[in-house]
């Protein structure tokens, strides 16, 4: 074994200068195995934090290589630290609450178990929520309803929509005029573009657009607020004060979006049709055809079907969106986990409602 | 440049307007904090303590009026690297804590420490380790700030805040929601910080008997002044300033905890 004496002189003013400096001529690299080394601390008038961590880092590191250190001289201002590391140190070793065992490593036959559990509960408290909401909706008609709250949430989810919807609107319109206007020429029906797009418009695409907008401005919106209310504990003062969330919080929410959305796909379907004759005009086919083509092709039965189903995707994207609001975490990630949960939920549940409506139109018979 | 020389001040506000988006909280705060003292700001509920803090610190511009910090001047343009390294020269504990929640007590407290003190990982993770030591929180270095209590999270955000061994500490209400033996104890670490390392600490805080304690001087803001009403040690405040309030804040506040 090598038994070299080294020494290590440290400076008068022990900081993190002077410890970048001790490490820049390589002071961790000195370190032989079985050396025996001396810490001179006598010149030591001042030491900060980095200049504590370093000695005790090159000692332990010493140690760690077999070999021995000796501290020497070392001043009140150092020992002080390294003492009160030292004794924290042992504190935390014997201390058993401080070790905690950890939980066993679960197999993925336990991992799948547990998050069945999770998701069949997730969904029993989802439908505990929906019963709540429309019991809560009985309220609508007496003083508990908010109805300020339920006005400004209107105007947010929209009246304040009503420009993208539009637009939106508008350009599918226009988009879906055109692109079966230049097939359908070659066969000589472009006169039935009008025909098409009002079908497309008024029974499906206007009330889908506008629905999947709604999830993504609106259904965003509402977690994002509740979310944030539950990380600020506005949520907990609430349910202290004795008030219900769903009635204080989700029922004026959950209005709003309701009447909001059917609004909104009817100005998303105008829209798309005004888009669609402007696609005709160009074609050289006059008002008079296209409203003709519509009158033939579009019942009011397709128009009140859809405003049917915009009612309950409205109810749904609004109360997706409360729901996962008041699920938020706490944490700084969870409102965002929240927003996007409501967002691809309410994307998702809209798609299955869509399925389950055209089965149920189908055997109507509309 | 930073100033060594060990007269200026630790920080110089001059003739500050203080508040937000053109709205005066304050017209004309002057305060001079010497190097290595423990100052307390108090003053009444709203007043702009919290606001002046965040002048200070760079956060908000003041709306007219210099601040220097260790002889260089905030509110002046000046260059990134010279903006950093006046921001390393002071540490900030904030009221809530302000932990990320996403990283362990431990990694909060290395964040600095490996950004910015250029020294190797094992160093710096002692240098963190010995922080959370100093705070009493060494036992919970891998614990989630989620599973802290408020107290805990504070003392951990005092570790994070000197972690860089920075001239300067910023302390916003360090007491609030601590029990007084924490209370009593964070008050001894941040006396013996200040004497051992020199730093000067700065608090934001109502507490009487932390101000009592440790500090070397209070400075009462006052809305209806626009500024410093008196500032002077505890004693002075308590029994012979000539400011009517001030006496009876200082024993107002003793009568109460009593």
């Amino acid at each position: 074994m090598n038994e070299q004496q080294q020494t290590l002189h440290l400076p008068p003013c022990l900081n993190q200068c002077a410890v970048r400096e001790m490490l820049g001529h390589g002071a961790f690299s000195l370190i032989q195995p079985g050396d025996a080394w001396v810490i001179d601390a006598q010149a030591v008038s001042q030491c900060d934090g980095s200049g504590a961590a370093f000695v005790w880092t090159f000692r332990s590191q010493i140690l760690a290589c077999g070999g021995t250190c000796e501290l020497r001289d070392v001043p009140e201002v150092l020992a002080r630290q390294l003492d009160a590391y030292r004794v924290a140190c042992e504190r935390v070793a014997t201390d058993t609450e401080a070790h905690v065992p950890s939980p066993p490593k679960e197999g993925w036959i336990t991992a799948l178990g547990r998050s069945t559990c999770e998701k069949v509960s997730d969904f029993a408290g989802a439908l505990a929520f929906l019963g709540e909401v429309i019991l809560t909706l009985s309220l609508i008609c007496s003083h508990h309803f908010r109805k300020a709250d339920a006005l400004l949430a209107f105007v947010r989810c929209g009246v304040q929509a009503v420009p993208v919807v539009s637009l939106i609107g508008f350009l599918l319109g226009l988009i879906l005029a055109f692109q079966s206007a230049v097939p359908l020429q070659m066969f000589g029906a472009e006169g039935f573009v009008g025909g098409l797009v009002g079908i497309a418009l008024v029974r499906e695409l206007g009330l889908i657009i506008t629905a999947i907008l709604m999830a993504g401005r609106t259904a965003s919106a509402f977690a994002a607020e509740l979310g944030t209310m539950k990380v600020n504990e506005e949520i907990d003062a609430l349910e202290t004060m004795g008030l219900k969330p769903v009635r204080f919080l989700v029922l004026p929410r959950v209005v709003a979006g309701t009447l909001a959305l059917p609004l909104l796909s009817l100005f998303a379907t105008a829209s798309g049709l005004v888009g669609g004759w402007f696609v005709m005009h160009i074609f050289g086919f006059s008002v008079t055809y296209f409203v003709d083509q519509l009158q033939s092709f579009v019942s009011f039965g397709d128009l009140l079907g859809s405003e049917c189903k915009a009612i309950v995707f409205g109810f749904t994207v609004a109360t997706v969106g409360c729901r996962f609001g008041l699920m938020a975490g706490r944490d700084a990630g969870a409102v965002g986990s929240a927003t996007t949960s409501a967002v691809v939920t309410g994307i998702v549940l809209l798609a299955v409602l869509e399925g389950v409506f055209s089965v149920i139109f189908y055997a109507m018979g509309w | 440049m930073i100033s060594d020389d060990k007269t200026t001040p630790a920080i110089l506000c001059r003739h500050v307007a203080s508040g937000y988006n053109g709205n005066v909280l304050m017209r004309d705060i002057n305060l001079r904090i010497e190097r290595g003292e423990i100052v307390f700001i108090l003053g009444g509920s709203g007043c702009g303590k919290s606001t002046l803090l965040k002048h200070i610190i760079g956060q908000v511009p003041p709306i007219s009026g210099e601040i220097h910090i260790l002889g260089r001047e905030m509110t002046g343009v000046q260059s990134e690297a010279d903006y950093l390294q006046t921001l390393r020269s002071f540490g900030v504990m904030y009221q809530s804590g302000a932990l990320f929640g996403n990283l362990s007590v431990l990694e909060n407290v290395l964040l600095p420490l490996q950004e910015f003190s250029g020294l190797p990982p094992a160093v710096c993770e002692t240098a963190a380790r010995m922080r959370l030591a100093q705070v009493g929180l060494l036992s919970r270095a891998d614990a989630m700030p989620a599973e802290l209590s408020g107290g805990q999270k504070k003392r951990a955000a005092i570790a994070r805040a000197m972690a860089l061994d920075p001239p300067i500490l910023f302390l916003d209400e360090p007491g609030a929601g601590l029990d007084p033996i924490t209370s009593a104890s964070l008050d001894a670490l941040i006396r013996r910080l200040s004497r051992e390392l020199g730093m000067t600490v700065v608090i934001i805080s109502h507490e009487l008997a932390s101000i009592e304690a440790i500090a070397d001087r209070a400075i009462y803001l006052e809305r209806r002044v626009g500024g410093v009403l008196d500032q002077g040690s505890p004693h002075y405040l308590k029994t012979q300033s000539p400011y009517a309030e001030i006496r009876a804040f200082f024993n107002r506040q003793s009568e109460v905890s009593l």
